[in-house]
């Protein structure tokens, strides 16, 4: 009953004019922002940081908030109509979603990411109401222990996707993990892998990385072959963005399991939404009847991730908030921002904050329908780019793309970084290396090896510290499972698949 | 297949790949084990690097045994636009900090347009000058990124 | 090249100085001033930069405008005011990690000099860091504690991270006691609690602010600061000084700079500006609700503070044995 009070409460303080109104400001800003690759929504929060100075801090909450969870929802718009995407969780959606426009389907793909990413984010909500201090007691559990298995979790997951040869795909991985260790060593301070060039000391930027192994990339291949897709602009109707009952009913389990998926990884400070929409897209390869058809524009491909990294980041204010341990930069910033009120996240942040905590639950409810509301309308707009021709849209985002990569530092040498990546990047789609692996490789390395160093540091040496937590045994399990289904089963299945498509030739 | 084409030495590429990759994995491994492996209750520096690396060589052997054993085609674009583009991003980092955001996406633009045949002045003038205008409002008045507009 | 740099430097400010001097100063500012804060929005540097901006603004009559520069630990963005126009339109705020930590970590890969490139204009706070175990820890005073170490070489400690303040502190500690312990890196001050709190770790260091929030939340015990003098927020915990630690002092600090050769008039205007906004009610209150000792100190005795805490922190990174490879 009291947290029904609690709740209702929420919802009053969230649904004064004067909120919505913020509220709304930031969703529409985090859009755009989302939509124009690279630039993302820190660039947006650190612009409007100064203004929610002269806010009451539940209001500055609820824009910042929104601004974060708005840019969430339109990544996922360059990823599926250009396959460029500005986040490492976007380039999931890639995976299934461009093919989808290349199909003709665009409206359909921006349709069913933008009806997931709403259930996602609005039934992880219901979550965060209800199970706050259960979510926080779960994030305090976890150990270095337990973050290590996840993540090695997701990296198995990563190289077990079904796209292409598995070798390849777990050599992008590993690529990943060895492109991620290049600059400062946080235990020891040393420069690792920098060759002496100071611009790497704080790594390599995962935005010059994931643009230009996926957006310069594609511009680069856009010249070969059937060249980039192009649409008849009269094609774009209302009915034609609409998807079919059958494509609906598709996507609803996807979506549930997402949810979950999502949730869960999202409570984990650190996990981000990348590893969510990982471990989604490839719980999905792996319950489906016919795995085959991921890549070539799936439904669950998309409805899985989309609704998992929007679950995640709505589960992610919980550690963010009670134990105040930010999952990436722009939870950093948003702790600042209440800082800047004298508010400080912690354990008693709910019961002393009581207010701000269940106006911003409820806001991003709100957040959420005006996002549904916002996108809908515009996926239009969105997928009418896809009628300029290429002599014009792609120097339009290759100017996008550098003061996108270049603002996230204030740094040429990223520029440079992103165009040398666009060439690797080109290289290996022609001879079928995956991307998205290299890419979760990258931003999973640091963590594990940082959760690595610890678990045994805190084990005093003794590696089976990983087997003695449980949650870690049950992960290692998985990992186990997922080898095992991959490795014996794999070239038997590709031939049986083989000998399938030869009879089906054959007919 | 359009106007690209397959490039006659895949395989040989396929194999240089993966052989890169192996020379990559080997240099990995071997600057790692100079950062120290540490103990295994304080794991040092290199020991995660360490095991990557030898990962990474293990994968591209495999890699080079399958690329020895199989054909691959692959539909390459054509080497000239691909250069363009590449030339136009470079001229864009050179130029904005001394010349300012406008010259450098004049010039990106340009080049690119250029990089998918030749420029149709009339209507490639408008849209530059459009992206701009656009840029300018959006980049240094709206988000207030630290551009110069021409330099200085 | 640095010769004449510098050369350049000098006849300006001489010519400065000679023709220039007084219209300016008088006249200063006429134009908004941007305060360059040298890390991400949100973090500890830009909470007090923008809680002073706002006084500091009034009293100066044009607006402070803060335009966060981060990157490379601080560097990034206190190299671009050593190479600003030392007008006092571009000034800095600066603290213990870029401007006395960073030089002595990265002497000679760092693009500035502090106490050739800078003119320091005021320490506007300070904050020590805080020694702590956890709640059921059975250790009630430093000296057992250290006691306990010495016995038992190889305890764990926590620290929010490697080559902040709190992590060359207890390198310092360790130093000063002769003990041996093994440092567990966090990511940052919360998480250090949380370890805490989860009793992965039985003793921390930890930042101020965050200390108290681990103090509040009873999840741990504060046994010693590491200032020269008590803490306000805590007046029941004892400095290390008094309890067998003579050499254990290390503060964090922030504080503003300009770039060297800017005018004495201006570094006094700015200084009057800031040590007033200092005193402003909303600053004092927040002050004090993040643990933050308010300073203000003068041009001339910024200037001898921050030459000596380079000193006194490389001495701890040498301690730490850690250092960038060049």
């Amino acid at each position: 009953m009291d947290l029904l009070n609690q709740i209702l409460g929420g919802f009053a303080t969230a649904s004064t004019p004067h909120n919505i109104l913020f509220c709304f400001i930031g969703v529409t800003v985090g859009t755009f922002v989302g939509v124009l690759p690279g630039l993302g929504p820190l660039a947006a929060i650190a612009l409007c940081l100064p203004i929610t100075f002269y806010l009451d801090p539940t209001t500055a909450m609820i824009m910042l908030a929104g601004i974060f969870y708005g840019a969430q929802y339109g990544s996922s718009t360059a990823s599926i109509l250009l396959n460029i995407p500005g986040t490492a969780s976007a380039a999931v959606t890639c995976l299934d979603g461009y093919p989808l426009t290349q199909k003709g389907q665009a409206g359909v793909a921006l349709m069913i990411t933008t009806l997931t990413s709403f259930a996602g984010g609005t039934m992880a909500i219901v979550l965060v109401m209800g199970l706050a201090p259960v979510i926080s007691a779960f994030a305090m559990n976890f150990s270095s222990a337990e973050y290590f298995s996840v993540m090695l979790l997701g990296l198995v997951a990563a190289s077990t996707l079904s796209i292409g040869s598995p070798i390849k795909g777990m050599t992008m991985v590993v690529a990943g993990l060895a492109l991620s260790m290049i600059g400062t060593d946080k235990y020891t301070g040393e420069f690792r892998f920098t060759g002496g060039v100071l611009d790497l000391a704080e790594g390599v930027s995962l935005v010059a990385l994931s643009i230009g192994l996926f957006g310069v990339a594609e511009i680069l291949s856009s010249f070969a072959g059937k060249g980039p897709v192009l649409l008849n602009a009269s094609s774009v109707r209302l009915r034609d963005m609409l998807p079919t009952k059958q494509q609906l009913k598709q996507s609803i389990l996807p979506t549930f399991r997402g949810m979950g998926i999502g949730s869960v990884i999202g409570a984990m400070p650190g996990a981000g939404p990348a590893l969510a929409s990982y471990l989604a897209y490839v719980a999905e390869t792996q319950v489906s009847k016919n795995p085959e058809k991921f890549g070539t524009g799936a439904i669950e491909g998309i409805a899985a991730p989309e609704a998992a990294n929007n679950a995640s980041v709505q589960t992610a204010f919980i550690p963010t908030l009670t134990l105040g341990v930010p999952g990436d930069v722009v939870m950093a910033v948003l702790i600042g921002a209440l800082m800047i009120h004298g508010i400080t996240p912690g354990p008693d942040f709910i019961s002393s904050h009581g207010d701000i905590f269940w106006g911003l639950a409820a806001s991003f409810w709100i957040g959420n329908v005006l996002l549904l509301v916002l996108n809908i309308p515009l996926i239009g707009i969105w997928v009418r780019m896809l009628a300029i021709p290429p002599r014009i849209l792609y120097p339009i985002m290759l100017v996008f793309v550098c003061i996108g990569v270049y603002s996230i530092r204030n740094s040429i040498f990223d520029v440079y970084m992103m165009l040398l990546f666009g060439v690797v990047g080109y290289v290996l789609a022609l001879f079928r290396y995956p991307a998205p692996p290299l890419l979760l490789g990258f931003v999973l390395g640091p963590l594990m090896e940082q959760h690595l160093r610890r678990a045994l540091l805190l084990g005093r040496g003794d590696p089976m510290t990983f087997l003695h937590h449980p949650i870690s045994a049950i992960f290692l399990a998985l990992c186990l499972v997922l080898i095992l289904r991959s490795l014996p089963l794999g070239p038997i299945r590709q031939k049986l698949r083989s000998r399938q498509v030869h009879r089906v030739d054959m007919e | 297949m359009g106007n690209g084409k397959q490039i006659r030495g895949a395989q040989y590429a396929d194999i240089a790949i993966a052989l890169v990759l192996l020379a990559i994995g080997l240099g990995f491994t071997i600057i790692a084990y100079g950062h120290g492996l540490g103990s295994m209750r304080r794991i040092g520096a290199g020991a995660m690097p360490f095991l990557i690396g030898c990962a990474l060589c293990l994968c591209s052997l495999i890699c080079l045994f399958g690329a020895l054993r199989s054909r691959i085609e692959v539909d390459v674009s054509p080497p000239l636009p691909v250069a363009l583009v590449l030339i136009a991003v470079v001229a864009w980092a050179l130029m904005v900090e001394p010349f300012g955001l406008v010259p450098a996406t004049v010039v990106l633009m340009l080049i690119g347009t250029f990089a998918y045949g030749p420029i149709r002045w009339v209507s490639t003038s408008i849209v530059i000058a459009a992206m701009c205008v656009g840029c300018v409002a959006l980049f240094i008045y709206g988000f207030r990124l630290p551009f110069t507009i021409f330099g200085g | 090249m640095k010769k004449i740099k510098t050369l350049a430097a000098a006849f300006g400010a001489l010519s400065m100085a000679v023709l220039g001097t007084a219209a300016h100063a008088q006249n200063y500012p006429d134009r908004p001033v941007t305060m360059i804060v040298p890390w991400a929005p949100g973090g500890a540097a830009d909470i007090i930069a923008r809680l002073v901006a706002e006084p500091m603004g009034k009293l100066l009559g044009q607006p402070v405008v803060i335009e966060n520069r981060p990157g490379a630990g601080g560097t990034v963005g206190s190299a671009v005011v050593a190479k600003a126009d030392p007008d006092g339109y571009t000034i800095l705020m600066g603290n213990v990690a870029s401007e006395a930590i960073a030089p002595a970590f990265y002497a000679d890969t760092i693009p500035y000099k502090v106490l050739e490139d800078f003119a320091p204009v005021t320490q506007l706070i300070q904050q020590p860091s805080v020694l702590l175990v956890s709640k059921d820890s059975k250790f009630d005073n430093v000296k057992d504690l250290m006691a306990f170490a010495k016995e038992n070489p190889g305890e764990l400690y926590a620290t929010p991270g490697v080559g902040n303040s709190p992590y060359l502190t207890f390198e310092l500690i360790k130093d000063n006691y002769g003990v041996e312990m093994e440092n567990v890196p966090y990511d940052s001050g919360a998480e250090v609690n949380n370890a805490l709190n989860a009793g992965d770790v039985q003793i921390a260091i930890n930042n101020l602010p965050e200390a108290i929030k681990a103090i509040q939340a009873g999840i741990a015990k504060p046994l010693a600061v590491t200032a020269a003098e008590r803490n306000p927020l805590l007046p029941d915990v004892p400095t290390f000084v008094e309890s067998g630690g003579e050499k254990i002092v290390a503060i964090s600090w922030q504080g503003i700079f300009a770039p060297a050769g800017t005018p004495d008039a201006i570094v006094q205007k700015l200084y009057e500006a800031t040590a007033a906004a200092l005193k402003d009610e909303n600053v004092v209150q927040r002050n004090k609700e993040l643990g933050s000792v308010p300073v203000g100190s003068t041009p001339e005795e910024f200037k001898a503070f921050v030459a000596s805490e380079i000193e006194n922190w490389a001495y701890m990174v040498k301690l730490a044995g850690a250092s960038a490879p060049k």
